[in-house]
């Protein structure tokens, strides 16, 4: 009975439970208190929160791949291949963040999997190939890292598998030449994967980041930025805050292209920030979701003081020139205009600009009502869950509590100050050279953060003056804003990924 | 493709430094987005003219409106004329707003609702108000015909 219990007892999850995952329990709960209680962007933290508790359990059919073709991460040879045909390769419960190098391994780890043992956390035979660069075959005599009776150099780069299985061929071997992305063995497993690894595809294929797009585009009136096209001039500057935080990363040791993915924080646009860290910075998309989708709820509380910091009274009170009524037909023609515009300038902005003026046309045109109902409700909401959850299973212990979430962190904020600052400052240099006053608090909605950043200009002029209405004025560069972050996060794609 | 953003890849390549990808980056969306603020502008300023003719013209049409009432004013004081100019002066009180006593005024301020959420801020006034024979019913069919696709 005792045997039973015992048996029993090593069937459960606790046995694979550390602090990292305990820490992240705390993690979960101050998303959940801050999304359930004050209603910090709810419907992203919730899902984000809920995901990222399934990813520091010990979950069994939920995240794991099929098991397919494990391929090479560079070119290179192969100079150890630990696969034989019909070997079983069981990965460890709790996904973690395996070393690239042999250099991040610990030798006697290292020694242990290149034996076929099984060590805590790496599973059993997960460690597959270990190819050295062509970058470094003529530094072979100076490698000097002895284990198994190989010498190694602290760059050779360390294989692993990326699912459960058994190995049915193996297509490479010790001495061979491999391409980046080359076959070196294939597994086989009877499960197929499981519901957030499919669900995580979304992400990976950057499916969700347009659709939330077309959504939006459904949602918003850009009427206000249409009346006063000014206003785009504002979403503009604000960008400033994306570049001075790109400018900043690298001192923080940030290569340039994690830089790129954690300075687009400082757009405010969720979807936008996932996108591009998704492609630029991968292993980083857990810290940047959270930070940018935490600092847009802090919107109301970040932006205040630079915006009062930066204005008199006297510029906080200055009323806006009425808006004109703008015509369907005018909605329509800009819709066409900004994604023909945009997409020929910045073509790797298409999917994002392409799906948000797609997800307007549908909302003005007037004979697509179903349409963009769906887009705004049913499409948007289905999305929003995956995307909230995809980010959060990627939140596990081990990938998030780094120094480089705290640096994140820090450089979001500073993304964020900078934008607004960046957009109030632009307002009160338009004033210089312009009849018609613009009201600088406005500047500050050229973070994206639809329509909480607006929001906050309204608020923030209704203290200094209770009967001045700035909230249509504010939308104007709000929405510049979104086109604008997509614009920065194209430029980006385009720099880096050519 | 040779376009824009490879120039500015292949510049921010050469000065190889994250200060000129900073400095080209924010330069191309100040460039951008003040390009779409001008077409914007030029396009707006298209149609504001249309809509101020526009609103000219119905001005002008309100002007017609209120000089016919006023000419059928003048015919009714003779008899003779009393019954033709009945009708005139029905259009025309309903042109200058002026209800006709017959019409319900709840149900015409229903009508006039329904147009404005239809017309939206264009300008409009509602010259005649007359009944449907079976048009509810026919739009009806139109709907669930419409909603269902044909297999």
């Amino acid at each position: 009975m005792i045997d039973l219990l015992q048996q029993l007892f090593n069937n459960t999850g606790f046995g694979y439970l550390d602090w990292r995952m305990l820490f992240m329990w705390g993690v979960v709960g101050v998303l959940l208190y801050l999304a359930v209680n004050h209603k910090f962007e709810p419907l992203l933290l919730v899902p984000i929160a809920f995901g990222a508790m399934l990813a520091n359990l010990p979950t069994q059919g939920i995240i794991n791949k099929p098991a397919s073709h494990l391929r090479s991460p560079i070119s290179g040879e192969i100079i150890h291949a630990g696969l034989t045909e019909g070997m079983g390769v069981q990965l460890p419960f709790v996904e973690r963040v395996m070393p690239d190098t042999v250099g991040q391994i610990n030798p006697r780890n290292l020694e242990r999997l290149i034996a076929g043992e099984m060590v805590d956390g790496f599973g059993r035979n997960t460690l597959t190939h270990i190819i050295r660069g062509n970058a470094y075959l003529e530094m072979t005599a100076e490698a000097d890292i002895e284990v198994a009776g190989m010498r190694l150099l602290p760059t050779d780069r360390l294989v692993w598998a990326d699912a459960s299985g058994h190995v049915v061929s193996v297509e490479r071997s010790v001495g061979m030449a491999v391409v980046d992305g080359g076959r070196l063995a294939e597994l086989q497993s009877e499960h197929t994967g499981g519901l957030m690894h499919y669900i995580k595809l979304g992400v990976l294929l950057e499916l969700f980041p347009p659709l939330i797009f077309l959504g939006v585009g459904a949602l918003t009136d850009f009427g206000p930025l249409i009346a006063n096209p000014r206003m785009l001039l504002l979403g503009a500057a604000a960008q400033f805050g994306v570049f001075a935080t790109f400018f900043g990363a690298p001192f923080l040791g940030f290569t340039a292209r994690e830089s790129g993915a954690i300075g687009i924080i400082g757009g405010a646009d969720g979807p936008t920030s996932i996108f591009l860290a998704n492609t630029l910075a991968p292993e980083l998309l857990a810290p940047i979701a959270v930070a940018a989708y935490s600092y847009m709820a802090l919107v109301p509380v970040l932006q205040p003081p630079i915006m009062r910091l930066l204005t008199t009274s006297k510029e906080r009170r200055i009323r806006m020139q009425r808006l004109r009524p703008v015509s369907r037909l005018e909605k329509l023609v800009f819709a066409v205009m900004v994604t023909v515009a945009c997409i020929l300038l910045v073509p790797a902005a298409s999917p994002l600009i392409g799906m948000l003026m797609f997800g307007n046309f549908l909302r003005e045109c007037g004979v697509t009502e179903r349409l963009s109902k769906a887009a705004q409700n049913e499409l948007i909401n289905v999305v929003t869950i995956f995307l909230g959850i995809s980010v959060g299973i990627t939140m596990t212990g081990d990938r998030f509590l780094r120094l480089d979430t705290i640096g994140i962190m820090l450089l979001g904020v500073f993304a964020f100050l900078i934008a607004t600052a960046a957009g109030v400052l632009m307002a009160k240099l338009m004033n210089l050279c312009s009849k018609q006053k613009i009201n600088p608090l406005i500047g500050s909605a050229g973070v994206s953060a639809v329509p909480m950043a607006a929001r906050v200009s309204q608020v923030e002029g209704q203290k200094a003056d209770p009967t001045n209405f700035l909230l249509m004025h504010a939308m104007g560069p709000n929405v510049a804003g979104v086109i604008g972050t997509a614009l920065v996060a194209g430029y980006f794609l385009t720099i880096f990924t050519r | 493709m040779s376009s824009f953003p490879l120039f500015i890849a292949t510049t921010a390549e050469g000065a190889g430094s994250t200060g000129s990808i900073m400095i080209v980056g924010f330069l191309l969306v100040v460039v951008v987005l003040a390009l779409l603020a001008a077409i914007t502008s030029a396009l707006g300023a298209l149609f504001a003219r249309q809509a101020a003719r526009e609103a000219a013209r119905a001005a002008d049409f309100s002007r017609q409106a209120a000089d016919s009432k006023a000419q059928a004013g003048q015919s009714a004081s003779s008899p003779s004329a009393k019954a033709v100019s009945l009708t005139a002066a029905d259009a025309s009180a309903a042109v200058t707003g002026e209800p006709n006593p017959e019409d319900d005024p709840l149900l015409l301020s229903v009508i006039a609702a329904a147009i404005h959420s239809i017309a939206g801020d264009r300008a409009h006034r509602i010259v005649s108000i007359r009944a449907s024979a079976e048009g509810w019913a026919q739009e009806g069919r139109r709907q669930i015909f419409s909603s269902h696709r044909i297999r």
